[in-house]
């Protein structure tokens, strides 16, 4: 392993609600601490209300932090604004769900990867800016001509990749994928993974792929980070979390990915009950309301993140695969 | 709308968008052209309270004048009126609307509640005191109607500004480091321009209602020509109820304004329709 | 609940302080001589001078507001330079008749207007709306003194069985030939109302109608079997009520505005004719009273919609 890159140390965000006086706070991420480290994909998994896009966007600055930390190279880049911000966001970049609502439909493909290009100074000559829209569009794998088109005019597929293209006019050194390939069809998601990885050997980017589909994040990452209710359960190598399995939610998450061989002897683990509000978390481990093996003491005492092996992080008292566990 | 072929596509299929913006490019064109179309009318004329015949296509008034010339020189008075008004209505209230619903927060909310307010003040009263104490002419008339308009727009804008600013294209846009004045008033506007576009025609129809009134009630600019101070001599004249009734000097400003305000109308509607297949 | 009228109040009054200070500062910031407007030129100077310190006209622009604000709580808006008498007095003559003619007016838009708008809802798309559609386009287009003139025409000049204008023949007769009297007089006027605002409501209460009736609960109900009438009474109507109400209650802003150019028409004697009539003298402490008044009632209308409407809606209702 290498340097990290990044570094999240104890991130937290509390939303307000309610007004006048009976304010309540949505607990969306809570404590969350890992290393990003260069040239390595680390994958975020978890369900909806796991707190894994704001995670992206408090990273990325689009909305504040509560408490914490982010360093970026070394520097503390919490809370940063002005121009050290502007030039901080061009190494950091994300890429968005949503095709459909990702791009402006009212500008063309080609005008919004160049104004990205364009407001942050990289390049002033009209001439260059088209020539490095039209060499990203070839990048992504979509042709100089398209330049001209508006989103409607192209696929779910096609978007996806504009989108990508953008994010990459800055030359960022990270990319966020925020479930980038969520709302695409299974056959396109298969192309899009295809063309993260490509990339990643051709530009060394680094990445942080979201999403909530164990097996989709499997076929990408290096790392993977489990997140239960705004905070990390476990953390390891993609190899780990599959074969050394050690918080009971992951083990739940990885049973309930489809297997194609009926003979397979897997057991598919139901959890129980529903997500606890976030404005009310459970006490003791958030996880213990569906804990399968919960005991007296899940309940009651907070768990804290260990790393039980090496590299392998894990927010449980009882951990599976007979690992120390805080006892 | 995708992009500007597409809507035109789709408002060149829409009747009444279509009659709207024809009803439009008659009244610019007689309006521009009122001076060739026919003589500015002052003073006396001939023949006095005529009906409509060949020389007089819409009769003269108690003065002998033509009322079609009337008409036409009125045309050019609303005009005037609705494009002024809509101006002054504009450079309020579109910033206005953008800012407040792209900066979310109490400022936003304050003015939402202060927008209320004005909608909710008797508008026509209140500009009846205002121009009693300006004094009337064309320009004083035209700027107190945007005055009172601004608010109704404001809010459309503020309220299409706000569904627009949660769309994921701008969070990209904010992570791209684009700076927030083009983020408002490129990405922003250029969405919003459909709402802003319909409230935009409605403000000048409806400034035209609040011209005629205005100058019916004695309150219009007595120098030019407008379909309201038209009213307001045939009624003075008490040409409504007079026998042998002079209908013509009365019924043609009125279906003026009417077709004027109905033209304007159709044309928002047109293009809101063409925005919103829903409303179809 | 009653934290909501108690807001609603709240805001109310606020509107009705600045639509008062609005005529306060309009009137004394206007290039004209604030003196002159205020009092009247055939005055001669000692009472002049006397009206001055009455007034407060001697003294700064905050004292004068202050002045100004305590005597029209106490009641006291002036006097009229035309007749002398008290501005409040002649307010409350003229009040009682623009009411009546708001009053009728509303009630029969929404007797007719709602039903019109609701039928259209049901046939949305067909022949049917679309020609009512295009009548209500060209009904909110409409220029009042037009229809008032129309139907002047019509009834009291061709066919003759409607008078011109007042609101009843002098001299003013006794009883329930009185009130039958009225009720001739007010029917153009009323009805040239109407008809202005009866497309609004019409269109309002169509989309209204037409957006609820796509909700998915409506759906349920019919794919329950419930029938297409009791679907719309009970549950759609309620529903398309709320933007209905609170559109009333901005028409009736709009509605002042027509009265003041109906009732000048038809001389009835309400607070619009006022309005007409005192900016013709140059009255300026009328025209301000009746402003004021108009303002306040549009105010009280407003707040009684919003009221009727958090009402309907259980969000508000529960939600105090």
């Amino acid at each position: 392993m290498n340097e990290p890159l990044l570094t999240v140390e104890n991130l937290t965000k509390h939303f307000e609600v309610g007004r006048f006086g009976k304010k309540k706070y949505v607990r969306a991420v809570e404590g969350v601490s890992f290393k990003l480290y260069k040239s390595e994909t680390l994958g975020v998994v978890g369900e909806s209300g796991s707190g894994k896009s704001t995670l992206a966007r408090l990273i990325l600055g689009l909305i504040p932090i509560t408490a914490g930390k982010v360093i970026y190279n070394d520097l503390d880049i919490t809370g940063v604004s002005g121009k050290k911000e502007k030039e901080i966001r061009k190494d950091l970049q994300m890429v968005f769900q949503d095709p459909y609502a990702s791009l402006n439909p009212r500008i063309k493909v080609g005008d919004a990867i160049a104004e990205p290009i364009i407001y942050n100074d990289i390049e002033k000559n009209r001439k260059k800016v088209k020539e490095k829209v039209n060499s990203l569009l070839e990048l992504v794998g979509l042709q100089n001509k398209m330049y001209d088109r508006y989103p409607h005019e192209f696929s779910g597929g096609q978007r996806q990749r504009i989108g990508i293209a953008r994010a990459l006019s800055l030359n960022p050194k990270v990319l966020i994928c925020d479930e980038a390939v969520s709302a695409l069809d299974v056959s396109v998601q298969a192309q899009v993974l295809n063309l993260f990885n490509r990339l990643k050997r051709e530009l060394d980017l680094t990445y942080i792929f979201i999403g909530h589909d164990l097996s989709v994040v499997k076929y990408i990452s290096n790392r993977i980070m489990v997140m239960y209710l705004g905070e990390t359960m476990e953390l390891a190598k993609t190899d780990a979390i599959f074969t050394k399995t050690k918080h009971p939610y992951t083990k739940a998450l990885i049973s309930a990915i489809p297997m194609i061989d009926p003979d397979t002897n897997q057991k598919r683990i139901v959890l129980e009950g529903d997500i606890p509000n976030p404005i009310n978390p459970p006490s003791g481990c958030r996880f213990s309301t569906r804990c399968y093996m919960a005991q007296d003491k899940c309940r009651k005492v907070h768990p804290d993140l260990l790393e039980i092996e090496e590299g392998h992080f894990v927010r449980c008292h009882y951990p599976l695969n007979g690992g120390e566990g805080n006892e | 709308m995708y992009n500007n072929r597409t809507f035109r596509q789709i408002f060149f299929k829409n009747p009444m968008g279509m009659v709207g913006l024809s009803g439009v490019i008659i009244i610019v064109i007689l309006g521009i052209l009122a001076p060739q179309i026919a003589e500015y009318p002052k003073g006396y004329g001939g023949s006095i309270l005529s009906g409509p015949s060949a020389e007089f296509i819409m009769g003269t008034d108690n003065l002998g004048l033509n009322v079609f010339a009337e008409i036409v020189w009125g045309a050019r008075t609303s005009l005037y009126v609705s494009f002024i008004a809509v101006f002054v209505a504009m450079v309020i209230g579109i910033p206005v609307g953008l800012l407040t619903g792209y900066k979310k927060g109490k400022i936003g909310a304050l003015l939402d509640s202060i927008i209320d307010i004005f909608l909710t003040l008797p508008v026509l009263p209140l500009m009846i005191v205002i121009s009693a104490i300006v004094g009337a002419s064309i320009i004083n008339v035209a700027v107190v109607i945007g005055i009172f308009s601004w608010p109704s727009l404001a809010r459309v804008t503020r309220n299409a500004t706000l569904k627009i600013s949660e769309m994921q294209y701008i969070e990209a846009a904010k992570c791209l480091n684009l700076p927030a004045s083009r983020i408002v008033f490129k990405h922003i506007l250029i969405n919003a321009a459909g709402p802003v576009l319909v409230n935009l025609t409605l403000i000048m129809a409806t400034a035209v209602l609040s011209e005629s009134g205005l100058s019916f009630l004695g309150l219009g600019d007595p120098t030019t020509w407008s379909w309201g101070t038209i009213l307001k001599k045939a009624w003075d004249a008490s040409a409504v109820i007079d026998t042998p009734n002079p209908w013509w000097w009365w019924f043609y400003p009125s279906i003026s304004i009417v077709l004027y305000v109905v033209s304007f109308n159709l044309l928002g509607t047109g293009i809101n329709e063409t925005l919103n297949p829903k409303s179809r | 609940m009653s934290r909501y009228l108690g807001m609603r109040i709240l805001k109310g009054f606020i509107t009705f302080l600045i639509s008062v200070t609005l005529t306060f500062f309009i009137i004394r910031f206007m290039p004209s001589n604030p003196v002159d407007l205020l009092l009247d030129p055939k005055m001669g100077p000692e009472v002049q001078m006397a009206m001055m310190e009455k007034y407060g006209l001697d003294k700064s622009i905050g004292e004068q507001y202050y002045i100004f604000i305590t005597n029209l709580f106490k009641g006291d808006m002036g006097t009229s330079f035309k007749t002398g008498q008290p501005v409040l007095e002649v307010l409350m003559e003229k009040l009682p008749w623009t009411l009546l003619l708001l009053f009728v007016v509303v009630i029969f838009t929404l007797i007719i207007g709602v039903p019109i708008g609701t039928y259209a809802a049901r046939k949305r798309g067909k022949t049917a709306d679309k020609m009512i559609n295009f009548i209500v386009m060209i009904g909110i287009s409409v220029f009042v003194p037009f229809l008032a003139f129309a139907f002047l025409f019509l009834f009291s000049y061709i066919w003759k069985i409607l008078p011109t204008g007042g609101a009843y023949t002098p001299p003013p007769k006794k009883g329930f030939d009185f009130i039958i009297d009225v009720i001739r007089h007010a029917v153009l006027p009323a009805l040239t109302l109407f008809t202005a605002n009866v497309a609004s409501t019409v269109m309002y209460t169509r989309n209204s109608m037409v957006d609820v009736l796509g909700e998915d609960y409506i759906r349920t109900a019919y794919s329950k079997g419930v029938k297409e009438n009791k679907v719309i009474i009970i549950h759609a109507l309620k529903n398309a009520m709320i933007p209905t109400i609170t559109v009333t209650g901005l028409t009736i802003g709009a509605m002042v505005g027509g009265a003041v150019m109906t009732e000048t028409i038809f001389s009835w004697p309400g607070v619009g004719r006022l309005i007409y009539d005192s900016v013709s003298a140059l009255d300026y402490p009328v025209l301000q009273g009746a402003f004021i008044v108009l303002a306040l009632s549009v105010i009280v209308m407003n707040i009684i919609t919003d009221v009727m409407v958090a009402w309907l809606d259980p969000r508000i209702k529960l939600g105090g």
